[in-house]
């Protein structure tokens, strides 16, 4: 098991810009994020997934730099050190069906280059940390989707990772589940950057240390989830405190 | 491992006389360390107390325990058998279909005559596709679910692309050679140089196009070079890119790919799958 060894800034992206052909995904997002669970927010096309697969070294930035644990990710000797420390779950990620959960897990213990002695425990203990010990020797297929779900985190984190991105995580997960989730997202979020990109303001109020609010691709809010209810005090949309913040944020960044 | 527990501490540990804090390191260390256990093992079964206790005590703690379930060392022969049998390649599916091209191909080759007079044989133009059909399915065209992820690990590039390359050639190699040989096809070796070349051609445009378009793009070349060269010349027992004087120019085109693979293996870092604007949340 590998101790998380970084000091310094876990994410950090300075004006970054994306484009897919004439569209712009993201138009000059600074994001700075150490260790904690940091919450994503956003409405729908505001570009959070965009985000992610750009921190995930998936997708390319038109401009701007991005740096994770301190390598620059236009430098290619470093994206590997890079990508054996990070851990992501996309929003749709595909599964084999044939894999049981550990072997699973395992394929992703191996692309990450991982020591080979290190693995079996490691994927043990990933399983065990997502709650699907009793059922990680049944194939993928006969799992539903919260427990295909939490496979999916369990991939993520296999590797301890040092920065963790995850991509609307809690969807399909039931109520307990979603309890069970944060509480393993806080023991993450210790000693690794957690990053997690959802639509439900809930989430965030209830499991993460700081938040960014998405719009229009620009991060149009900055702060603890404390601070978003502070900026909704004057707004009567929405069911709770904290997503009266939300729309409040939102409306402000349209107005500008 | 870096260190190991000290004697002192271990028989400190096993008699119960150990400080807290040492015994939470000693335990941490315990758990991924095979040595140490041993070491402790042997230390506990010199006090009679202790053994005699945990022997009373072990059938009450393993009825507790849930079963460990097929647990697998890691090493590196488990990991390519891992890493290869994730590749859509690996599966049934895909592997009957080759068979049953492969031999669809050499039973008509042997029985229909095909153009003005000539024949084409069909097996040594079927064999050489298949195998960069098997490296497109395998590998970053959208048909392996989980290229999303992959795309975000270090051993997901040009290594997994090259691992799944040559265990679709380990597939379909033998069962052409096979399939040649029932037939009475000739010698394997025009088609087996040509495979080569096609399935190298394939990976070094990969690293321009994709690996999608790339299988395409030197798929439809040799179909076209065949048809081709097949009616351009009628005197000829074998299209000229299945002759045997072919064979050194594939194994010097062979030679250019791999260098091209080597030269461009960075862009292999990056998924060559288009951005998903569809994904966009």
């Amino acid at each position: 098991m590998n101790a998380s060894t970084m000091i310094g800034t876990h994410v950090d992206v300075r004006d970054l810009v994306v484009e897919f052909g004439k569209r712009t995904a993201l138009d000059g997002v600074d994001l700075q994020l150490d260790t904690g669970v940091h919450g994503l927010l956003g409405p729908n096309g505001a570009g959070k997934t965009t985000l992610m697969r750009v921190l995930a070294t998936v997708a390319r930035s038109t401009s701007g730099s991005v740096s994770l644990l301190d390598h620059d990710l236009s430098k290619q000797r470093d994206l590997r050190m890079v990508r054996r420390r990070l851990g992501y779950l996309p929003q749709q990620f595909g599964y084999y069906p044939r894999f049981t959960v550990r072997e699973f897990v395992e394929y992703f213990a191996w692309l990450k280059e991982m020591t080979p002695s290190a693995v079996p425990l490691a994927v043990d203990h990933a399983i065990e940390r997502v709650g699907l010990a009793d059922r990680a020797d049944d194939r993928l297929k006969k799992l539903s989707g919260g427990m295909l779900r939490r496979a999916g985190i369990a991939q993520a984190i296999v590797n301890d990772p040092d920065v963790l991105l995850l991509d609307e995580p809690t969807a399909g997960l039931d109520p307990e589940q979603r309890v069970e989730f944060r509480e393993l997202l806080r023991t993450i979020g210790v000693d690794s950057c957690v990053l997690v990109a959802t639509h439900l303001v809930e989430d965030v109020a209830v499991a993460c240390t700081h938040v960014t609010v998405v719009s229009d691709g620009r991060a149009v809010f900055r702060g603890t989830p404390d601070d978003l209810v502070a900026a909704g005090e004057d707004t009567s949309d929405g069911d709770s405190p904290i997503e009266r913040g939300y729309t409040a944020a939102i409306r402000a960044a349209r107005k500008r | 491992m870096s260190w190991h527990v000290t004697g002192e501490a271990l028989s400190a540990y096993a008699s119960g006389r150990i400080a807290d804090s040492d015994a939470w390191s000693v335990e941490m260390h315990l758990t991924a360390c095979e040595r140490c256990r041993a070491a402790l093992a042997a230390e506990a079964a010199t006090d009679v107390d202790l053994s005699t206790a945990i022997r009373e005590s072990w059938p009450g703690i393993a009825a507790n325990l849930s079963s460990q379930g097929r647990v697998r060392r890691g090493s590196r022969s488990r990991e390519l058998i891992v890493l290869i049998a994730a590749g859509p390649a690996a599966r049934w599916a895909w592997f009957t279909a080759a068979v049953v091209v492969l031999a669809l191909a050499a039973g008509l080759g042997a029985v229909t005559p095909f153009g003005r007079g000539q024949e084409i044989p069909l097996l040594g133009v079927v064999a050489p596709l298949l195998p960069i059909l098997g490296v497109a399915a395998s590998y970053g065209s959208g048909l392996d679910d989980a290229h999303e992820v992959i795309a975000s690990t270090p051993g997901g590039g040009i290594r997994l692309l090259l691992l799944r390359s040559a265990s679709v050639l380990a597939v379909t190699l033998p069962v052409g050679l096979i399939a040649g040989a029932v037939t009475g096809y000739g010698s394997p070796i025009p088609w087996l140089a040509a495979s080569l070349a096609l399935i190298l051609t394939t990976l070094a445009l990969a690293s321009v196009t994709g690996v999608g378009r790339a299988a395409a793009i030197v798929g439809a070349a040799w179909v076209t070079g065949l048809a081709m060269s097949a009616a351009g010349d009628v005197t000829q027992a074998a299209p000229a890119l299945l002759d045997p004087d072919a064979v050194p120019v594939w194994l010097l085109v062979s030679v250019a790919a791999v260098a091209v693979v080597a030269l461009r293996r960075q862009a292999f870092n990056y998924t060559s799958l288009p951005a998903h604007p569809r994904l966009e949340n």
